[in-house]
């Protein structure tokens, strides 16, 4: 949660003669982070001047609109205006062309520029406060009449109205509510610097004069930490004086009128909620906390109608639900205009309470924010206090009861040890012990020294916050500040030394793969529920998000290939060949009791201009792959059964007779059902089984003693005898002589015959061979060939 | 005989040095130095008629006289053969192998498991889909802390259930407390995995990256955390970046700190890009002893510091990439995917 604190508030709490821009960067280093700092009127540069308007006339083709002339001194500037409140002789707020101006208040500043409006040119702007960021609404009445301010005209409005406050934007941690209000920012800035707190509340509350009925009853025990109320009569509703609204302004609050003003005031000073509600609307004056009855019904301020629920709390009166607690007060005990007495109170609330309450409403409130924190509820008494006064001071109102309080417990502070030796050892510097004593007394922390540690005693807006010696160490190295800290890299002893080889093979693989030119891609492991389908694998028990953000995102895959081919669909448009792989875990499910099973797999797609040659590529790719595991001489290349392939274009990876892959041209009726339009060749690799099975050890092969003897050999056969048969009887019938059979060219003769050209290389372990030792064996290669497979030589 | 050998290389050396081509060169090594009747050749021949003496003298200045024109042919042949490449056109365009790419996660992921090698710190891998003990209640953060709510959580089994819940782990902080139970100490780890928040947006994508480093030893100070940080800083981002610790607040670290480093373009001067010269890496602190217990490690006896990171998040940090919707990075089109 981020607060908005107005510096020259900050200093009626504490002395300090730091300027904004130290304090933001002191706070950062041992507070609270900083992220802005900001003038108080943010679009209040010298562009926007104090100007009165000398004529107004009426627009020639608009009824709402105006013509006016206005003088800022030494200039006077035509406009168009449609606020319905402009006369001469009024001062205004003028906006010159160039200045930042919010327009009706909403969305971000803009330049103004010259414009034409409905014909007639403008060269300038008569501004609503909302549109200079000195209100938060349009005024719908007219823009703000300056009349009274005597600073010549055409002096900027920021000089003229004395706003010359700076506001530092602090992100206060979930920890520290303690921290969001200008009393503990205070306190933290008189940690930091030493410099003094000064209390701004008298905390003395007058005496009754006469006495209206007011009583309590805590019927949601456990649930209300503490209920604090008081009666004020006499009170005259109307607008806040300036000063309040500018502090309003500052912390980032509306002005609604001087009752409520004062509760966000007070709610900012002290860091505590209050809420007033019209004493006339509550029956009896009798207040109820109690959880609410199923069903109940409250309209909430903001105009919204809540249904709540058994769990949920309300300050009810006799009649009905009038809050609900920690959230939001009703419409029906508002205070408005005609009010005139109210009922004040400060409470405090379970936070996990008010916090799920919130939620199952999606009713949100400054005061929840802070309830839901663990705001201290000691600190709600102080809050009422500082509000009665302030309330009386402003509306001329009278306390008009006792003050009743009920439920709180009185506080006894933990007591937390902290061994002095510990925090340096901790923090690794060494530390003064009268600054720690010192530092801890500014934060609230009573200090007591024995032996080696000191006894600090948890003040109570700390109270959920300091538990352990931790806690205490961490306020004194953040007052000691990090950056005074050295840096040290670890000296201690190293761990055990350890080799991931699938972490490590996976790298391996991704740079082997980057080296053959394919793309790597990350697509997300939450895929829908067509997607799974299409994977085929445990599609009923794939694990499914009971939350999911969109129905693309339900499921963990247990494949990754539907999604390598989705990506391939989207990106046909763009690129005709496409070389792309993943390599991530696929999740396969153990049964509801058990986590699923993180599988690292990876998948590659090739398109490329002609099938066979993608397949042959992609088969090749696999080979290089399983040779970068050492394990290219004990893969067998098997009959492929997966579904996702055709079974005649397709191949499985197998060592040792079990299947860790396959490679082959992707289903088309799956590659219709994800809308590729190419055929593509894909391959999957079971990586986690086959990084098991790495073969690193490398085996020496004795370097050939005779040289070989290359042969060439063309044979013509027809298209369905495939090459594989040639190579096994090129191989069988060339044995042990012939050694590599290698395929060098394909000819289709378009007569429903082709040739194979290849390689034969002769090798005898024994001799140098000569050409009678090797041509009766190429004979005897042409012979089988000609006899298994009706192959003929080529002519 | 001295003299006419003297000669005949003064002769050859003049006609090399006015040799233009290829062919005249060859036709010029015909003539002095040919193997039948080259003129440096036939005197070599005839020195096998001359008295020892003479042969003596002779014999090794027809040599060197022989090996300095075979020396001066050689470099004038040399200097034709390179002349002779102008066949080639120079200018085609390259043929290119294979140009693969890695994405912009693997390569971050890499060099960062590489940065903390160096320090002793070992990439480990833990569960993506864990149960709630790990990803929350083992770290401090027991059923129904508001801290919880800070994770935007994908569940995979109801709350009402008996036993453990099954969630998608929001963080790599999982990895802590699993890491402890393995037993060893000391630990320096690295777990980098995939985490899920239930977060789309410009800024924020469902799946994305984090690693986590976790050192657990005797006397772990703020002073080591700040050196492995620094560390890390200046060997991803460049040495002359500099870190900084804000005080922050998180369940499972105690004290815990917002890292900032000091912006890549103003270098901490402050500019419209960072704040007041400083941007965010990520948070990190002191081990809190509820999870150091968690893990049966002693907190009296040892110490510990934790980070988590983002990867995505430093790896577009150090490019000083703006990509303007963070979903691109898992949207895979190539054209995107190349350029890294």
């Amino acid at each position: 949660m981020n607060i908005l604190l107005s510096y020259q508030w900050l200093k009626e709490h504490v002395a300090t003669k730091k300027s904004p821009r130290e304090l933001a960067k002191l706070l950062s280093l041992h507070s609270m982070s900083v992220e802005k700092v900001l003038p108080e009127a943010e679009l209040l540069t010298e562009k926007i001047v104090l100007g009165e308007i000398l004529e107004v006339n009426k627009h020639p083709n608009a009824d709402k609109l105006k013509l006016a002339l206005v003088s800022t001194g030494k200039e006077q500037h035509h406009i168009v205006c449609g606020a319905p409140n402009i006369k001469p002789g009024m001062k205004v707020a003028f906006a010159l062309l160039g200045a930042m101006v919010k327009w009706h208040g909403e969305g971000d500043a803009v330049e103004l520029k010259p414009a034409t409006i409905r014909g007639v040119e403008s060269q300038g702007m008569i501004c609503d406060d909302s549109e200079i960021g000195l209100a938060k609404k349009l005024n719908l009445a007219g823009v703000t009449d300056y009349s009274h301010l005597k600073a010549p005209l055409g002096t900027p409005l920021s000089v003229a109205l004395k706003l010359d406050d700076t506001v530092l934007d602090i992100e206060i941690t979930t920890n520290r509510i303690d921290a969001a209000s200008v009393s503990g920012m205070a306190r933290e800035v008189a940690a930091m610097t030493g410099e003094k707190l000064q209390h701004v509340a008298s905390g003395k509350i007058p005496k009754v004069k006469k006495a209206l009925p007011l009583s309590v009853t805590i019927e949601a025990k456990g649930l209300c930490l503490g209920f604090h109320a008081i009666v004020l009569d006499g009170v005259k509703v109307g607008p806040s004086p300036e000063w309040l609204k500018r502090r309003l302004l500052a912390a980032g609050h509306s002005s609604f009128n001087n009752v409520v003003d004062i509760t966000n005031y007070v709610m900012r000073e002290v860091g505590h909620p209050l809420h007033a509600f019209d004493y006339g609307k509550i029956k009896d004056g009798h207040l109820v906390i109690r959880t609410a009855k199923p069903g109940e019904k409250i309209k909430t301020l903001d105009g919204k109608d809540c249904t709540l629920e058994a769990n949920m709390i309300v300050v009810a009166d006799k009649v009905q639900a009038q809050a609900i607690a920690g959230v939001m007060g009703g419409e029906a005990g508002k205070v408005t205009e005609g009010t005139t007495a109210i009922l004040l109170e400060a409470a405090s609330w379970n936070s996990a309470s008010v916090r799920k309450t919130m939620k199952k409403l999606d009713t949100f409130s400054d005061a929840g924010a802070y309830f839901s924190r663990n705001v201290s509820p000691q600190q709600a008494p102080v809050a009422l206090a500082r509000a009665i006064e302030l309330i009386c001071e402003v509306t001329g109102a009278q306390v008009a009861s006792p003050f009743v309080s009920k439920g709180m417990k009185a506080y006894k502070p933990a007591k937390v040890s902290l061994d002095l030796a510990r925090a340096e050892q901790f923090i690794g510097e060494k530390l003064k012990a009268a600054t720690v004593k010192k530092q801890l007394e500014a934060l609230g922390f009573e200090v007591k020294a024995k032996k080696n540690a000191f006894v600090c005693a948890v003040p109570h807006w700390r109270q959920y916050d300091v538990a352990i010696e931790e806690d205490l160490i961490e306020e004194v190295a953040r007052l000691y500040g990090y950056h005074n800290v050295k840096n040290a890299l670890p000296s201690g002893q190293l761990p055990a030394p350890e080799f991931n080889a699938q972490l490590e093979y996976e790298d391996r693989l991704k740079t082997t793969m980057k080296g053959v030119g394919f793309t790597e891609v990350y697509t997300y492991s939450l895929v829908s529920a067509g997607l799974l389908k299409l994977s085929g694998r445990h599609v009923d028990q794939a694990i499914k998000l009971l939350n999911p953000l969109d129905n693309e995102h339900a499921f963990m895959r247990t494949r990754l290939l539907p999604s390598l081919v989705e990506i391939a669909a989207m990106n046909q448009g763009s690129v005709a060949e496409q070389h792309l792989f993943e390599l991530a875990n696929a999740y396969i499910p153990q049964g509801v009791n058990k986590l699923p099973d993180e599988k690292p797999e990876m998948a590659g797609l090739l398109i490329g201009d002609d099938l066979e040659e993608t397949f042959r590529q992609a088969k090749g790719v696999v080979l290089h792959i399983l040779g970068e595991l050492g394990l290219a001489k004990q893969l067998q290349w098997t009959v492929c059964q997966e579904a996702a392939y055709k079974a005649s274009e397709s191949l499985s990876v197998s060592l040792d007779g079990k299947v860790f892959g396959q490679v082959g041209v992707f289903s088309r009726a799956m590659s219709q059902a994800l809308g590729l339009k190419k055929q593509a060749v894909v391959f999957e690799l079971d990586i986690a089984e086959l990084i098991k099975r790495v073969h690193t050890a490398i085996a020496y092969q004795p370097l050939p003693k005779f040289p070989s003897i290359d042969m060439d050999l063309s044979v013509t056969v027809k298209n369905e005898i495939v090459w594989g048969r040639v190579e096994e009887i090129a191989r069988l019938a060339g044995a042990p002589l012939v050694r590599e059979v290698e395929l060098f060219d394909i000819y289709d003769h378009g007569d429903g015959r082709k040739s194979f050209g290849f390689h034969l290389e002769y090798r005898s372990d024994d001799k140098t061979l000569e050409m009678k030792d090797v041509e009766p064996v190429q004979a005897k290669i042409v012979d089988r060939l000609g006899k298994e497979l009706l192959a003929t030589l080529r002519s | 005989m001295k003299q006419k050998l003297e000669e005949v290389a003064l002769a050859a050396q003049a006609a090399l040095s006015s040799v233009k081509d290829l062919p005249a060169l060859e036709a010029w090594h015909v003539e002095y130095l040919g193997r039948k009747r080259g003129k440096i050749t036939e005197i070599m021949k005839s020195l096998g008629a001359l008295s020892p003496d003479e042969k003596r003298v002779l014999g090794p200045l027809a040599n060197k006289t022989k090996q300095e024109l075979e020396e001066a042919y050689g470099k004038k042949l040399a200097q034709f053969g390179e002349q002779a490449g102008e066949a080639i056109d120079t200018t085609l365009p390259p043929i290119m192998p294979p140009q693969g790419h890695l994405h912009l996660v693997t390569q971050a992921m890499r060099d960062i498991t590489d940065i903390f090698k160096r320090i002793g710190f070992m990439r480990v891998r833990h569960p993506e889909v864990d149960w709630d003990y790990y990803a929350f209640e083992s770290l401090n953060m027991p059923q129904g802390h508001p801290a919880r709510d800070d994770w935007e959580t994908f569940f995979i089994t109801p709350e009402e259930q008996k036993g453990q819940r099954m969630v998608l782990t929001p963080h790599t902080s999982n990895g802590q407390v699993r890491e402890m139970e393995k037993g060893k100490l000391p630990i320096r780890m690295i777990n980098i995995a995939k985490c899920y928040r239930r977060q789309s947006d410009v800024t924020h994508t469902q799946m994305f990256h984090q690693f986590e480093g976790l050192y657990v030893d005797k006397d772990v100070s703020i002073r080591h955390l700040k050196g492995v940080m620094d560390y890390f800083a200046k060997s991803f981002f460049g040495p002359e970046r500099e870190i900084r610790l804000r005080p922050f607040h998180f369940q499972f670290t105690e004290p815990s700190f917002e890292i900032d480093i000091t912006c890549g373009l103003c270098l901490g001067k402050g500019c419209k890009f960072c704040k007041e010269g400083w941007v965010e890496l990520g948070g990190s602190g002191m081990t809190h002893p509820v999870v150091l217990k968690f893990g049966g490690i002693d907190p009296k006896q040892y110490s510990a510091f934790a980070f988590g990171w983002g990867v995505e998040r430093v790896a577009l940090m150090r490019e000083g990439l703006a990509i303007p919707d963070l979903r691109e990075l898992y949207r895979n089109d190539v054209r995107f995917l190349q350029q890294f």
